[in-house]
């Protein structure tokens, strides 16, 4: 039996009446790739299969092995997509298998699909889909491959079920993004999963965990970008003032310790335009900043204070104002930040076409 | 301009990290460090600082470099068993715009390998008997078209091309990458300069798709991968390109793309990073540099003077970190300098040196006579602003902003899916430069 074991797949009783495909290149082709025996042998195998479109516990065995050996090859994992349903298979220990993989591939677009396509179906099996469409429509509707959850409509019972399997969920990516808290895959992973199960609690929880990450480090951008999110989506009724105003003190405390950290900026002109406020409203805050030393040498300070100038000129035909403007202009392009020279005079001619009051 | 000769140390440039050192400023002080190093002997700090005009892009050993894979590719590329159309392109495009033609041996197994790639439900797939992938379909279309003989143009077949993109469609108007896959902006991009260059482009395969891409748009200005998820230049020029194929690009924000897009140059290092607070990678002077032409000529188009612009960003800065950083002395070229090279680096550092150099711009005055895909031969080099640093022999081929082949190579492919039509359009392209 141990020598079995130690067989490979193909030269197993059970494979016996499999005749392997070999890979048609036709002749002399451009970039061949130098596969090991094992690879080319096992992808043969893995041809005959798909010929056929055998739907075999064997054929399940053989897309992991070839997953294992080539992860990005899409065909094989939509195989044991079609596989896994027709053969009615536990979906948990998939998981489990996918997070294996994700450990040693974090940054496969194939293996975060996949658990998105699994995770959708035991959604859709323990929750039949309760609407079509999900009530966060920005992302569901796009990413989708089962029903979205409305979790409004659910039981009680059912709703700890979902709140259990969303956890449990944002758990595994953060295990992930523990690793490399940039990774794109992860992050557009988890906020489907945040979306894809509708306005549940862990909306709240999703708020203090960004908070944390940009504690732990400020200039994350993609915890920026994951608190934009959550605040925007995250409830029902939408963004209100109170939010706004509480996310603009948040950016503003980060700013005054790393003011020329480009994150917390774009995050406040961001939420700022969200909640319909004028960008002038922070001007008493960029001016302040401008006596500290350090702030001084940043750029984001005097690109906002450009921003605010501008707006105050043109609302107000104020001459004054196109000058102070253009002062910030040239400040960026001569001092602060001159790779961006072409930009900040663009920005300065633009200045001149103001119409201000004689 | 540029960042290799400047008034002040180099260190001045640097990141300021406020008195608070994070993960990210601490990566991003070390690869300054390292690009320090192979900027310090051509500035001013070097005892004897070498001229800038002495850098050199070696030509022959990138072809060189790249053609080796051609004809063999060592066991572990097959991580890349499910990309062969990518390869191809990759290879076959830095061969082209170095200049370097490639001799009919190499066109005919070319062909052959398209063929034998090119799936029966229409597309492309990665390899051989692979399900059809529309990242890997772009590439093989723009292989073909690189190729560029009636041979190669008719390997595809046009009409289950337009079948399997129609089948990948969503009705939000995003695409998956392929049947049951991940939808992405990738998607929109792949599709639509597949379906252009091929002259198939429908309203059903359009319907909605600027929409879709305008919600990708998020609050930083970028464009994200899917709505909601962080701006990110690899996916912001798919979006901006697909838009641009789409004839939609004012669907977006314009001031804050614009602000966002020239956001990405590096302070120090002359190059582009792809997202806020991310380190500088040599493949984004394509991904982020090939925002500026498209995006001069959406400013023209709202009434902006782009010429006086030159693009939004540091041309030099850009070609002195492409040169000095990403170049292996043993050929092919790199992210940055602590990484090794390999074929997809070697493609998008030139293609972006290639956009830096030459300045394509729009002929807006041309737009009625060349509608839906054709304008896309409206695109042409303001040679008044070309702009080489080093050596004048680093001159690269020109390639088309949008597209990314080589701009002969879309003429002549027009020239075959569009017939008359497109020739009607180059003919005036051409009367127009020779009368500016």
């Amino acid at each position: 039996m141990a020598e079995q074991d130690n067989m490979p797949f193909y030269q197993k009783p059970e494979w016996a009446d499999v005749v392997p495909i070999p890979q048609d290149d036709g002749p002399n082709p451009l970039v061949p790739i130098a596969y090991t025996k094992e690879y080319s042998t096992t992808m043969d195998y893995f041809r005959a299969m798909c010929k056929t479109q055998e739907k075999s516990e064997r054929a399940l065995d053989l897309t992991k092995i070839v997953i294992e050996l080539s992860p990005s090859h899409y065909t094989v994992w939509y195989y044991r997509q079609q596989l896994l349903k027709e053969l009615n298979k536990d979906l948990k220990e998939e998981l489990e298998w996918i997070e294996w993989m994700i450990n040693d591939h974090p940054k496969s677009y194939q293996i975060w699909h996949h658990r998105q396509v699994v995770i959708g179906r035991i959604a859709n099996t323990l929750f039949p889909a309760t609407s079509t469409t999900s009530t966060v429509a920005p992302i569901t509707t796009a990413q989708a491959t089962e029903a979205a959850v409305d979790f409004d409509t659910l039981s009680e019972s059912q709703k700890a079920a979902v709140h259990e399997m969303v956890k449990a969920e944002l758990d595994v990516i953060a295990e992930s993004l523990q690793e490399d808290t940039k990774n794109y895959h992860a992050w557009s992973y988890r906020q489907w999963v945040l979306a894809h199960f509708g306005h549940g609690p862990w909306w709240v929880d999703e708020l203090a965990y960004t908070e944390e990450l940009i504690a732990e480090d400020v200039r994350n951008n993609s915890a920026w970008n994951q608190r934009y999110f959550v605040v925007t989506n995250g409830k029902a009724e939408g963004v209100t003032e109170e939010d706004i105003q509480r996310e603009v003190q948040f950016a503003k405390s980060k700013i005054e310790k790393t003011p020329s950290n480009e994150s917390p900026w774009v995050y406040l002109t961001g939420i700022l335009r969200k909640g319909n406020h004028p960008v002038t409203e922070i001007k008493e805050f960029c001016e302040s900043l401008l006596s500290a030393p350090r702030a001084n040498f940043s750029p984001f300070v005097h690109s906002t204070l450009l921003d605010i100038y501008e707006v105050e000129a043109k609302e107000q035909r104020s001459a004054a104002s196109v000058e102070k403007a253009k002062e910030e202009a040239i400040m960026l392009a001569e001092k602060v930040d001159p790779i961006r020279l072409k930009y900040w005079n663009w920005r300065k001619a633009q200045l001149q076409k103001i119409d201000v009051l004689a | 301009m540029g960042v290799l000769n400047r008034e002040e140390d180099l260190l001045a440039y640097g990141y300021k990290d406020d008195g608070l050192v994070t993960d990210s400023s601490e990566v991003q002080v070390e690869t300054e460090e390292s690009i320090r190093r192979v900027f310090f002997p051509y500035t001013q700090e070097s005892p004897m600082p070498l001229p800038i005009a002495s850098i050199e892009l070696r030509k022959l050993r990138h072809v060189k470099y790249v053609l080796g894979a051609l004809d063999n590719l060592a066991s572990h590329w097959t991580a890349l068993d499910a990309s062969k159309p990518w390869l191809c392109y990759w290879i076959l495009h830095a061969l082209d715009l170095l200049g370097y033609r490639i001799p009919e041996r190499i066109a005919v197994r070319a062909i052959s390998t398209m063929r034998h790639i090119q799936s029966p439900t229409g597309g492309f797939g990665g390899g051989p008997g692979q399900e059809a992938h529309l990242a890997t379909t772009y590439a093989a279309v723009n292989t073909l078209a690189i190729i560029g003989t009636k041979e190669a143009y008719d390997v595809i077949d046009r009409e289950k091309l337009l079948e399997f993109l129609l089948s990948v469609k969503q009705k939000d108007g995003s695409f998956t990458m392929t049947v049951g896959g991940e939808v992405d902006v990738r998607g929109s991009y792949c599709a639509m300069s597949a379906a252009t260059i091929t002259n198939i482009v429908t309203k059903e395969l359009t319907v909605n798709a600027a929409e879709f891409i305008a919600r990708c748009q998020t609050y930083e200005g970028g464009i994200g991968g899917l709505p909601g998820v962080e701006a990110h230049a690899g996916y912001t020029f798919c979006g901006l390109a697909a838009l641009e194929l789409l004839g939609r690009t004012d669907i977006l924000n314009l001031d804050t793309f614009t602000k966002w897009s020239s956001s990405r140059q590096m302070s120090l290092e002359g190059g582009f990073q792809g997202r806020t607070n991310k380190l500088v990678d040599g493949c984004y002077a394509f991904w982020t540099g090939g925002i500026f032409p498209i995006l001069g000529k959406m400013l023209e188009t709202a009434g902006h003077d782009s010429d006086a612009l030159d693009f939004v960003y540091d041309r030099d800065g850009l070609q002195e970190y492409l040169l000095t950083a990403c170049q292996s002395k043993t050929g092919g070229l790199r992210d940055k300098p602590s990484k090794s090279v390999d074929y997809y680096h070697t493609c998008y550092c030139l293609s972006g040196l290639s956009l830096s150099q030459h300045q394509m711009s729009f002929r807006h005055e041309l737009r009625d006579i060349a509608p839906g895909g054709l304008s896309a031969l409206l695109w042409s080099e303001n040679h008044d602003k070309r702009r080489v640093i080093g050596s004048p022999s680093n001159v690269l081929e020109t390639t088309h902003p949008v597209l990314n082949i080589r701009m002969d190579k879309v003429r002549k492919a027009f020239s075959h899916f569009y017939g008359k039509a497109a020739e009607d359009v180059m003919e005036e392209v051409d009367i127009e430069i020779i009368r500016s």
